[in-house]
């Protein structure tokens, strides 16, 4: 088992909101699974908090987060760090701002190496120029020396997405990775991730609230309403025959257009 | 090269504009430089007579072109109230000046770019709230309040400078440099306070953005966020006001320039304008312009070249 | 005659005072003095235009300086006796139009070059502006020749006879030929070395000197704006000495000497006698009751200071008459019934605007004791008005154009004439529009005469007439204090404003 979620709640102090309200949540090495959940579901708090983005002192964490057996809530910043980029990457909403605007694009997919590897810098730009070939970025060597607001929309999720798997990690997870992108441009960054995936063995745990982009990349599907999974199930099972009263409205809103467009 | 010309070009106006507006605000302020001259002496036709002599009634254009002209060929006039040269009455008031200037301007940088960090990475500890707290106190210090503290603190009971002992380059250029650390630090601290601020809430603002969450994400620590993603992108909006910082600099100099009895360009400037003294304010004020517009342009060329998306043009 | 002005409290110069007594003078017996000593002594504000000891625009404060390199046929002594300088001796003829100066021998420039007749003349053309129509020093207009008979003797011509002008031969003896802007050339007991605008004016002493030679080798007068800098200078040991001092400075130094003599000028609040509301004699004597000078002196100079009744000071000795200092006692319901006979009363009060030069603090401390006293009738709303010097020379001065002004007036030289000449109805620098028949006899009176207790008289009326017709509020002369480390010694008090280094030493 990859990752496994037990009885997790999440709570802000600030607010003293309950975000995350026992979840249990497993995930096997190389699989794509899907969260979806209006906004305020708490998805995200769950993605954050497995990923250890959380602002720990804003926030009081029960539960068990195992990955490969070691629970990162346990786990000391220090100690959290070198599972970060490593061997849980993460792939943002926003590629126009998740990028550093200052620092050439090269230079961000890398970075991961040489924060977690030992290798030349040599090597390491290799590697860039590799991964930045693979996610479909023109040109690799000129794009390297690009600055983030030399690139498209696209481009820069690519550009994300190659920082976020040049190290090849076991776990990835995308946060809404295509909302802000355009329809033709979103296909194309899914097919991407589900390359990546499928090529490298990387398990992808996709957040959105957007059930069809979720279909076309993942085969087990998690529903999260107020703070809790209320139904799990693989892609086809819960589109076809969901369980759950509020699956099912969440099915409904699909836009009819776009349900027959896929 | 175009934007060099560009500049250039708005250097020129500016100081052309300045010094116009400068030789026009004696215009319309009461007195002439013939007034202080005769003083108790004043009789309507003895003003008459000197003006005429000093060519004070011609038209104020015809004036200024005439100092215009004479300025551009490298002849600045003849000062009316010290009887020479005004190159020969600036003569070592510019080093002073700039000395006092440069040196509380690294100041600020040097105190307030590594305490502005500091606070950020330390955003809410001891340090950080007893500068919040303070901070409104250090920025409100007038300079020449501290300069009459550090008087009497440093020079007067530990002794570390003599106050009013002004040593000249001439004499000793790291006795010079001494002596101007004091009322340095005074002009310095209030500015650094107000950099430190700007900083420190640049930092933290910067920490809020997309790019600073990816960066943790890729296991950087605070640190390494701070260091290799935070720093450059916060630094941006100070760099302007840190290069604007300098001629505010030059300006506050005036103040401290009299606490601590430094023969400075700022002292000289109040004098001349006490005296109507149009040759030698125009010079320093087309001086202090040049200063400012230079400032402006150092901080354009910082910027780009720091942040890649501003291109000059 | 140049007022002073500036003095006060920036500083500069002045002094000299001669209280009671004459001058306390510092000479401390005994030690003896450094011949290699150097003196650095703070003053308030810059030296003006090019040192040219014939400009009478000459600031009071660099007149100060002056008087150690520049020296006349005459020069004053710190008794306010004229004695022989550059001349030996002189002789007066018996209708006071024409002076026989003898010159003394072996009297040198600074540039080793002896001073000749020709010299002498050649200043006094210059001075007197006979060449250019144009008087340099306004002082001198009267000289309608200047001759030399043989090579020691000059014989100065008077167009009109004046028995005080001897004290006008003060004016600087220069190398024939020369000006000033070229070069600072004198007989004086110290010589020009250098000068840094707003920094320093450095002297030394000039070996050759006539007379008894400078006690120190080397003089720097600092230039230091600013009050407290000073204070902090002195304290410091940055100079050795200061003088005009005001006694909230002097509070906060100890264990330096202090000398206090007075600054020799005729503070008052100046009132616009041609102008409403203070062409109206009830009005300005209710302002003199109103005023209680001793107040004053307590509330804004702690005490020291010499109360005044006229245009006159102690300093000038036999043309001083204590007797007007108190003229107008102290007295509100005076003030009350005729300001009330005026047409003014608690719910129409009088109002006007006091103009001050906010340089000077002492006239500032002053008028806002002023405003308070006057604020005590119920009926009288001053309010003070600051203002930088050049706009006080423009508007107040030479332009009129005011109510009051609280300020100071001294003498350049030692003649009556030098405080009382500006209270005649046609005299150019009559600001405030005094026009008084009386004043203007007796004082042409005074000028005609070549006797000298007569003259004496009339000058003393005309004082009399000031203070009766309470031409202006007189307040006081204003404490001078000099301060020095407890090793420099010898400074002496003048009854003019001067500085005099040649005695000031330090001990060895």
């Amino acid at each position: 088992m990859l990752l496994d979620i037990r009885d997790l709640h999440v709570t802000f102090l600030s607010t003293g909101k309950e975000a995350v309200r026992g979840v249990d949540l497993q995930m096997e090495p190389g699989q794509r699974l899907g969260l979806v959940g209006e906004s305020g579901s708490g998805k995200t708090v769950t993605a954050m908090a497995l990923s250890g983005l959380i602002e720990r002192w804003n926030v009081n964490m029960t539960g068990q987060v195992l990955f490969e057996d070691r629970d990162l809530l346990a786990c000391s910043r220090n100690e959290l760090r070198s599972v970060q980029g490593k061997d849980i990457g993460v792939v943002f909403q926003e590629p126009m701002t998740s990028l550093n605007p200052l620092m050439r694009v090269g230079r961000q997919v890398e970075e991961v190496l040489r924060i977690h590897t030992d290798l030349s810098a040599a090597e390491i730009r290799r590697m860039a120029l590799q991964a930045m070939d693979q996610v479909g970025l023109p040109d690799p060597e000129r794009t390297y020396e690009k600055y983030p607001h030399q690139l498209s929309g696209g481009q820069r999720q690519r550009a994300v997405i190659a920082s976020a798997m040049v190290i090849h990690p076991k776990l990835l997870i995308c946060d809404e990775p295509t909302t802000a992108l355009d329809v033709t441009v979103q296909a194309q960054i899914l097919e991407l991730l589900r390359g990546v995936s499928e090529q490298f063995g990387v398990a992808i745990l996709l957040i959105s609230h957007d059930l069809s982009v979720v279909r076309r990349l993942c085969d087990q599907v998690a529903v999260m309403y107020r703070g809790k999974i209320v139904e799990r199930g693989s892609t086809d099972d819960i589109f076809n025959a969901p369980q759950d009263e509020y699956t099912k409205r969440l099915i409904a809103a699909i836009p009819k257009k776009r349900k027959h467009h896929e | 090269m175009q934007y060099v010309l560009k500049k250039t070009g708005v250097l020129v106006v500016t100081l052309l504009l300045i010094s116009l507006l400068a030789f026009l605000a004696f215009q319309i302020i009461p007195a002439d430089p013939v007034t202080k001259l005769l003083g108790t002496d004043y009789t309507p036709e003895r003003a008459e007579a000197l003006r005429h002599e000093m060519g004070l009634d011609r038209n104020v254009f015809v004036r200024y072109f005439d100092w215009l002209t004479g300025f551009v060929t490298g002849d600045m006039g003849d000062s009316y109230s010290y009887g020479m040269g005004v190159e020969k009455v600036l003569e070592g008031k510019g080093a002073v000046t700039a000395g006092l200037s440069l040196m509380a301007w690294l100041m600020v940088i040097a105190i307030s770019v590594p305490l502005g960090i500091t606070l950020a990475r330390f955003q809410g500890g001891r340090l950080d709230r007893v500068f919040v707290a303070m901070n409104q106190v250090f920025m409100a210090i007038p300079p020449f309040f501290l300069g009459i503290l550090f008087t009497y603190v440093f020079g007067l009971v530990l002794k570390l400078f003599v106050p009013g002992g002004f040593i000249s380059p001439r004499e000793s250029f790291w006795g010079f440099l001494g002596y101007l650390f004091f009322p340095a630090l005074a002009i310095a601290i209030p500015k650094a306070a107000m950099v430190t601020k700007l900083l420190r809430s640049s930092i933290l603002n910067q920490m809020q953005m997309d790019y600073v969450r990816t960066a943790y994400s890729r296991g950087n620590s605070r640190w390494g966020v701070l260091r290799f993603h935070v720093l450059r992108n916060a630094i941006l909006p100070v760099v302007t006001f840190v290069a604007m910082t300098l001629a505010d600099i030059v300006a506050g100099s005036i103040i401290v320039e009299q606490v601590f009895a430094l023969p400075g360009l700022g002292r000289l400037l109040l004098a001349s304008i006490g005296n109507r003294d149009y040759p030698v304010v125009q010079c320093i004020v087309v001086i202090i312009a040049f200063i400012v517009v230079f400032m402006n342009y150092l901080a354009d060329v910082l910027t780009q070249y720091i942040d890649p998306r501003v291109r000059l043009g | 005659m140049k007022d002073r002005i500036l003095a006060l409290a920036t500083a500069v110069f002045m002094t000299a005072a001669l209280l009671v007594g004459g001058g306390q003078s510092a000479f401390a017996a005994g030690s003896p003095a450094d011949v290699n000593g150097s003196i650095t002594v703070g003053i308030a504000s810059d030296l003006d235009s090019s040192l040219d000891p014939h400009v009478s625009s000459s600031l009071a404060g660099t007149r100060e300086v002056l008087f150690n390199i520049y020296e006349g046929l005459v020069k004053p002594d710190t008794q306010g006796n004229l004695v022989p300088a550059v001349a030996e001796s002189y002789a007066v003829n018996d209708t006071a139009d024409e002076y026989t100066f003898t010159l003394r021998e072996g009297v040198r420039f600074h540039n080793g070059n002896e001073v000749t007749v020709g010299d002498v003349v050649y200043s006094l053309t210059r001075a007197a502006g006979l060449e250019t129509g144009e008087p340099l020093m306004a002082t001198l207009a009267g000289i309608s020749a200047v001759e030399a008979p043989d090579d020691r003797t000059v014989v100065v011509t008077l167009s009109a006879p004046d028995a005080e002008f001897i004290a006008y031969m003060t004016a600087a003896v220069i190398p024939e030929g020369s000006d000033p802007a070229d070069g600072i050339i004198g007989t004086g007991p110290f010589k020009y070395v250098s000068r840094s605008v707003q920094e320093n004016i450095v002297l030394e002493r000039f070996d050759d000197y006539w007379g008894e030679p400078a006690k120190s080798a080397r003089v720097t007068f600092k230039v230091i704006e600013d009050g407290q800098t000073m204070v902090m200078s002195l304290r410091s040991g940055a100079i050795d000495m200061a003088a005009h001092l005001e006694a909230s400075q002097v509070a906060e130094l100890s264990g330096l000497s202090v000398l206090e003599g007075s600054m020799n000028l005729v503070q008052a609040l100046y009132l616009n006698n041609a102008r409403a509301p203070f062409d109206d004699i009830r009005v300005r004597q209710a302002l003199c009751y109103a005023v209680d000078k001793q107040m004053v002196i307590d509330l804004a100079g702690d005490g020291h200071g010499t109360a005044l009744g006229s245009s006159m000071y102690p300093a000038f000795g036999k043309y001083f008459d204590d007797a007007l200092t108190d003229y107008y006692e102290f007295n509100i319901a005076r003030a009350q019934e005729l300001l009330t006979e005026a047409g003014y009363s608690a719910a129409k009060p009088l109002e006007f605007t006091i103009d001050v030069v906010a340089a000077y603090t002492p006239h500032v401390n002053t008028a806002q004791a002023v405003v308070e006293l006057l604020r005590q009738t119920g009926m009288v709303n001053a309010k003070i008005e600051q203002m930088e010097n050049s706009a006080w020379y423009s508007d107040v001065y030479q332009g009129r154009d005011f109510e009051a002004t609280l300020h100071g007036m001294d003498a350049s030289t030692l003649t009556a004439s030098a405080l009382l000449a500006r209270f005649e109805s046609s005299n150019a620098k009559n600001f405030i529009g005094f026009d008084n028949a009386d004043y203007d006899a007796a004082y042409a009176a005074a000028l005609a005469t070549t006797d000298d207790a007569e003259q004496t008289a009339k000058f003393k009326e005309c004082e009399t007439i000031l203070t009766e017709s309470a031409a202006n509020v007189y307040i006081q002369d204003l404490a001078d204090f000099v301060v020095t480390q407890p090793n420099v010694q010898g400074y002496q008090f003048y009854p003019l404003y001067v500085m005099d280094m040649s005695t000031v030493y330090k001990t060895a």
